[in-house]
C-alpha cells in the first residue's frame, strides 16, 4: 500500500497524468513501476534480462500516459531499446491484457522491436493467430513483400487493407505507377482490387494516358470497366477530346438512373473545370436522360467566369438555378446560382430581384436566404425576405427570425413590427429569435417572455420555448405549452409533445397525464388511444 | 459557460458535474450529461454507476451509460457485461442496441469469444441486433476465430444463434462474390440487425432482383422492414422503374408501407408531385402521414401554394392531422 502511494507521489511529481485503466481488481502497471520513464535500466547498469518480467512490464507500460504523449513515446522507444528478444513474448503476452486503448500501441511497439531482434521468433508468433492491426504494419514495414501477399489474400480481414498501404510505401514509395504496378501482379481479392482503384486513380491523375493503356493487362470485366471510366475521368483534363470520343462510344451501353450517369456526370465536370464552354457544348450532345446533371455541372462552372450570361442561359434553357449537382451518390452544394453569388454577390441578386414575379423568382430567393449563402448579412437578408411572395415569408420567417438573433443581435419590438409588418410573420420571427436567445441563455430567453403581454406573440414565443426544452425536459417544457393561451395552439403543441413523449418515454408520460387534473379528460384519453 | 464548468468539474467531481449538467435547460444537458458519465466511467465502473443513478428520464440515462460502456471498455478492465446489466439493464438493451456500435467494438477487441458468448444468451428481443453486431466486429478483426466459433456452436446445436450464423455466412459468400451461392442459401430471418442489413446491402446492389423475392417470401418483420427499406433505395436510385414495380407487386402491409415512403424519399426530392402518388399504396395511418410530409417538405420548397392545396385534399387522412399539420405549415 505504502509502496503504491509513493509511487503516485512519484509520478505526480514527474507530472504524469496518468489515467484510466481501472477495475476493481486491476493495478495499473504504473503502481508498481519503481522507476521513472527517464531511469532506464542502462542508465541504472543493471541487465534487462536479469529483471523480472513483471517489474519490466510495469516499468514499460508507465510509459503510455495521456498527459504529454510524445514524451511518453520517447520514453518507450528508450525503454525498448534495452529489451532482449528473450522477454518480448512475454511481455506481448501481458501487455495483450490491456484494455485497447494501451494494448494497442503497447504490442504493436514491443513487436517492433521483436521484429527487429529476432525475425523468425516474431514472425512464428504473428502468424500462429490473428494479431492486432498495429503488429501487421510494423511487420509490413519489415517485409513488405510478405505482409502485402498476407494483406491481400482472399480471406485477410477487412482491415489488412492498411496494412497493404504500408507495404506498398515500403516497396514503392509514393510513386503512383510502380505502387499500382506492384499490386496489378498480385491476384484478384477483394482488398486488392480496392486498392488497385485507389492506386489507379492516383496514377491516372498524373498518367492518365498511360494508366488507361496498361488497362489492356486486366481482364475484360466490372474491374477493367470501372477503371477505364476513371482513367478517362482524369483523362478530361489532358485530352478533353479524346476522352469525349470513347466516352461517346461507352454512352449507348450506359445505364441512366434517376440522376443520369455517374461516370459521365463526373467527366462532364471534369471537363467544365478545364474549359466551361467547351463542356457545355458535350453536355447538350447528350441524351436526354444522362443530360441533366452535367448541365448544371457546366453552367454552375460558367457561372465562375461570367455569372450574368450563365443566369440567363440555364433560365432559358430549363436548368434550374437552385438545382444541386450529384453524381452517384454524392450530393455536392453546387448550384448554377451558388457559383453566380459567389462569383458576383450583389449582381446576381439584383438579376434575381429584376425577374418577373412568380414561383421560380421566390424559390431563387429563399434558396439564397439560406445561412451558409448569407454568411450573416443581415442586411441581404432582410432584402431578400422582402421581395419573397407571402407563402414564402411564413416559410422563411422561422429561420431568418433565428438568424437575426445569432451574435445577440436581437432588435427591439419596434424594430420587428417595423421589419416585419405582417403580425403572422412577426410572430413566427420573433419567436424563433427567442428560441435562439434560449439555445444560449435559458434565463435571458425567460426574461424576454417575462415582459410579453397575453396574446398571439407571447402564445408562439412560449411554444418555441417548448419545443427548445423538450430535448434537455418534457416535464418543464411542459410548463410552458401549459400556459399558451389560445386553446388550439396550445392543443397543437401537446399534441405534438405528448404523441412523441409516449414513444419514447410513456411510462413516465402516462404518470405525468394522470397527475395534470387541469388538462381536459377527453384529450388525455385521445392521446392514449392513439 | 455550464459548459466549461461541467467540463472542468467533471475529471475532479463527477457527480458534482452531472447535478450541475442536470440543471441544464436547453438540449446542451444532452453532452454535459454524457461528458460527466464519460469522465466518471474513467474513474471505474462504480463511479460511473454512481453518477447513472441521478440522471431520472429513462432514455437519457440508458445513452449516456452507452457512452459510459465505451469509455469503460477502451480504457479500463471493467467488467462490461455487469456493467450494462446494473446500468441498461438486459430487458432494456433493445432501446440502445443501435448505439452500442463503439462500446461493442471494444469489448469484442479485448474479449471478443466473452462478448459473443454473452450475446448469444441475452434474451430473444435484443440479441439478434446485439449478436450481429458482434459477430461483425469479430470478423471484422479475426474472420477464422468468428467463422470458428459459430461452427462450434452450429455444432452444438445452439439454436439460439442458427439464424445470426446462416446470415453470416451468406454475407461472407456475398463479399467473396460468391452471389449465385449466396442467394441458394439466404435464410428466412424475422429478427433486424446488421448482418440483416449487410446482407440486404450487398444483394441489393449485386443483383436487387434476388434481393427483392428474397423479401417478398420473408415473412412479415421488423427486419423485413428495415431491410425492404436499403434494398428499395438501393434499387430506386440504380433502376427507379424496376423497383417500382417490385413496390407496386408486395401485398399489402407494413413492407409494402415502408417501401413506398421509401420511394417517396428517393423521388419526393426531385419530383414532389410524381411522389405524392405513393401516397396511395400506405395503409398504415402514421406511415402515411410521414409520407405525407415528406412530399410536403420537398414540395412546399418548390411550390408552396400547390403542396398545401394538395395535403388540403389526399385521401384517408385523421381530419384532425390534416388540420394541424396545415396550421403548422400555415
Amino acid at each position: 500500500m505504502i509502496r503504491a502511494i509513493l509511487t503516485l507521489l512519484i509520478g505526480l511529481m514527474l507530472g504524469f497524468a496518468l489515467r484510466g485503466i481501472r477495475s476493481d481488481s486491476y493495478v495499473h502497471p504504473s503502481s508498481t513501476a519503481a522507476l521513472s520513464s527517464s531511469e532506464t535500466p542502462r542508465d541504472k547498469g543493471t541487465s534487462v534480462a536479469a529483471a523480472d518480467t513483471a517489474d519490466l512490464f510495469s516499468r514499460i507500460a508507465s510509459t503510455l500516459r495521456d498527459s504529454n504523449p510524445l514524451a511518453g513515446r520517447a520514453d518507450l522507444r528508450r525503454a525498448l531499446a534495452n529489451l532482449d528478444a528473450s522477454s518480448l513474448q512475454e511481455l506481448i503476452r501481458q501487455a495483450e491484457k490491456l484494455p485497447p486503448k494501451y494494448r494497442n500501441e503497447l504490442v504493436s511497439s514491443l513487436f517492433e522491436r521483436w521484429l527487429e531482434l529476432d525475425r523468425p521468433g516474431a514472425e512464428t508468433w504473428l502468424r500462429a493467430a490473428m494479431r492486432d492491426q498495429g503488429c501487421f504494419e510494423a511487420w509490413a514495414r519489415i517485409a513488405p513483400d510478405e505482409a502485402l501477399k498476407f494483406s491481400v489474400a482472399p480471406n485477410a480481414p477487412r482491415w489488412a487493407w492498411h496494412v497493404s498501404e504500408t507495404a506498398l510505401q515500403s516497396l514503392a514509395g509514393n510513386d503512383s505507377r510502380t505502387r499500382f504496378l506492384t499490386l496489378g501482379k498480385l491476384a484478384p481479392s477483394f482488398n486488392r482490387d480496392r486498392l488497385l482503384t485507389q492506386e489507379f486513380k492516383a496514377w491516372a491523375g498524373k498518367e492518365p494516358g498511360a494508366a488507361l493503356a496498361w488497362l489492356v493487362n486486366l481482364p475484360k470485366g466490372k474491374l477493367c470497366d470501372s477503371l477505364e471510366r476513371e482513367g478517362l475521368v482524369q483523362l478530361a483534363s489532358t485530352e478533353p477530346d479524346k476522352a469525349t470520343a470513347r466516352a461517346n462510344e461507352l454512352i449507348p451501353d450506359l445505364k441512366a438512373t434517376i440522376i443520369g450517369n455517374e461516370f459521365i456526370s463526373m467527366l462532364t465536370s471534369a471537363l467544365a473545370a478545364k474549359d466551361s464552354l467547351r463542356a457545355l457544348e458535350f453536355a447538350q450532345s447528350l441524351p436526354a436522360e444522362l443530360r441533366e446533371q452535367p448541365l448544371i455541372a457546366t453552367t454552375a462552372a460558367w457561372a465562375k467566369s461570367d455569372p450574368l450570361a450563365a443566369l440567363e442561359w440555364a433560365q432559358a434553357n430549363g436548368v434550374d438555378l437552385a438545382e444541386v449537382y450529384q453524381y452517384g451518390r454524392v450530393s455536392t452544394s453546387t448550384t448554377v446560382l451558388l457559383s453566380a453569388f459567389q462569383s458576383e454577390s450583389s449582381k446576381t441578386v439584383d438579376w434575381i430581384l429584376a425577374l418577373p414575379e412568380g414561383n421560380d423568382r421566390g424559390r431563387w430567393i429563399q434558396y439564397l436566404m439560406d445561412d451558409d449563402i448569407l454568411k450573416g448579412d443581415m442586411e441581404l437578408g432582410q432584402r431578400l425576405f422582402d421581395a419573397l411572395p407571402p407563402e414564402r415569408q411564413r416559410q422563411s420567417a422561422h429561420d431568418f427570425g433565428w438568424a437575426l438573433a445569432e451574435n445577440d443581435r436581437l432588435p427591439d419590438l419596434e424594430t420587428w413590427t417595423r421589419l416585419f409588418p405582417n403580425e403572422f410573420v412577426r410572430d413566427r420571427a420573433f419567436s424563433a429569435a427567442v428560441g435562439q436567445v434560449f439555445d444560449k441563455s435559458p434565463a435571458r430567453a425567460e426574461a424576454i417572455l417575462a415582459g410579453l403581454s397575453d396574446g398571439r406573440l407571447r402564445d408562439a414565443t412560449l411554444a418555441e420555448l417548448s419545443s427548445q426544452e423538450c430535448a434537455a425536459s418534457i416535464p418543464s417544457a411542459m410548463n410552458h405549452v401549459l400556459q399558451i393561451r389560445d386553446d388550439i395552439m396550445r392543443r397543437d403543441v401537446m399534441d405534438d409533445m405528448v404523441e412523441n413523449w409516449l414513444r419514447h418515454d410513456r411510462e413516465t408520460a402516462i404518470d405525468w397525464l394522470k397527475s395534470q387534473e387541469n388538462l381536459p379528460r377527453a384529450w388525455v384519453q385521445q392521446w392514449l388511444a392513439d | 459557460m455550464l459548459t466549461g464548468y461541467v467540463q472542468g468539474m467533471a475529471e475532479s467531481d463527477p457527480v458534482a458535474a452531472i447535478d450541475a449538467a442536470l440543471s441544464c435547460k436547453n438540449d446542451e444537458q444532452y453532452i454535459l450529461v454524457i461528458n460527466a458519465a464519460e469522465a466518471a466511467a474513467r474513474q471505474g465502473a462504480g463511479s460511473a454507476k454512481a453518477v447513472l443513478e441521478r440522471v431520472a428520464a429513462p432514455d437519457q440515462r440508458r445513452f449516456a451509460a452507452v457512452m459510459a460502456l465505451q469509455i469503460l471498455a477502451y480504457e479500463t478492465k471493467a467488467d462490461p457485461f455487469t456493467f450494462i446489466n446494473d446500468t441498461i439493464g438486459l430487458d432494456q438493451l433493445g432501446s440502445v442496441a443501435d448505439r452500442m456500435y463503439f462500446g461493442l467494438r471494444f469489448m469484442v477487441s479485448s474479449h471478443p469469444e466473452e462478448t459473443a458468448n454473452w450475446a448469444a444468451q441475452l434474451p430473444d428481443k435484443v440479441r439478434p441486433e446485439i449478436l450481429n453486431h458482434t459477430l461483425v466486429e469479430w470478423s471484422n478483426r479475426d474472420p477464422d476465430s468468428a467463422l470458428a466459433w459459430i461452427t462450434k456452436k452450429q455444432e452444438a446445436a445452439e439454436t439460439s444463434i442458427a439464424e445470426a450464423a446462416q446470415l453470416f455466412r451468406v454475407n461472407q459468400l456475398l463479399a467473396d462474390g460468391k452471389t449465385n451461392e449466396a442467394i441458394a442459401t439466404l435464410p428466412q430471418v424475422t429478427r433486424p440487425g446488421r448482418l440483416v442489413n449487410m446482407v440486404a446491402d450487398q444483394l441489393a446492389r449485386e443483383t436487387p432482383e434476388a434481393a427483392g423475392q428474397w423479401l417478398s417470401w420473408l415473412p412479415e418483420s421488423k427486419a423485413r422492414q428495415e431491410a425492404a427499406e436499403r434494398v428499395t433505395r438501393s434499387w430506386a436510385e440504380s433502376d427507379l422503374s424496376s423497383a417500382s414495380e417490385w413496390v407496386q407487386q408486395l401485398s399489402s402491409g407494413e413492407t409494402k408501407d415502408t417501401a413506398a415512403n421509401t420511394m417517396i424519399s428517393v423521388i419526393a426530392q426531385r419530383d414532389p408531385e410524381s411522389a405524392s402518388h405513393w401516397i396511395g399504396l400506405i395503409s398504415a395511418p402514421n406511415q402515411r402521414m410521414d409520407g405525407i410530409a415528406r412530399v410536403y417538405g420537398y414540395w412546399s420548397g418548390r411550390d408552396p401554394a400547390a403542396a398545401r392545396e394538395w395535403v388540403k385534399t389526399v385521401p384517408d387522412v385523421d381530419e384532425r392531422w390534416r388540420a394541424r399539420f396545415l396550421r403548422k405549415n400555415e
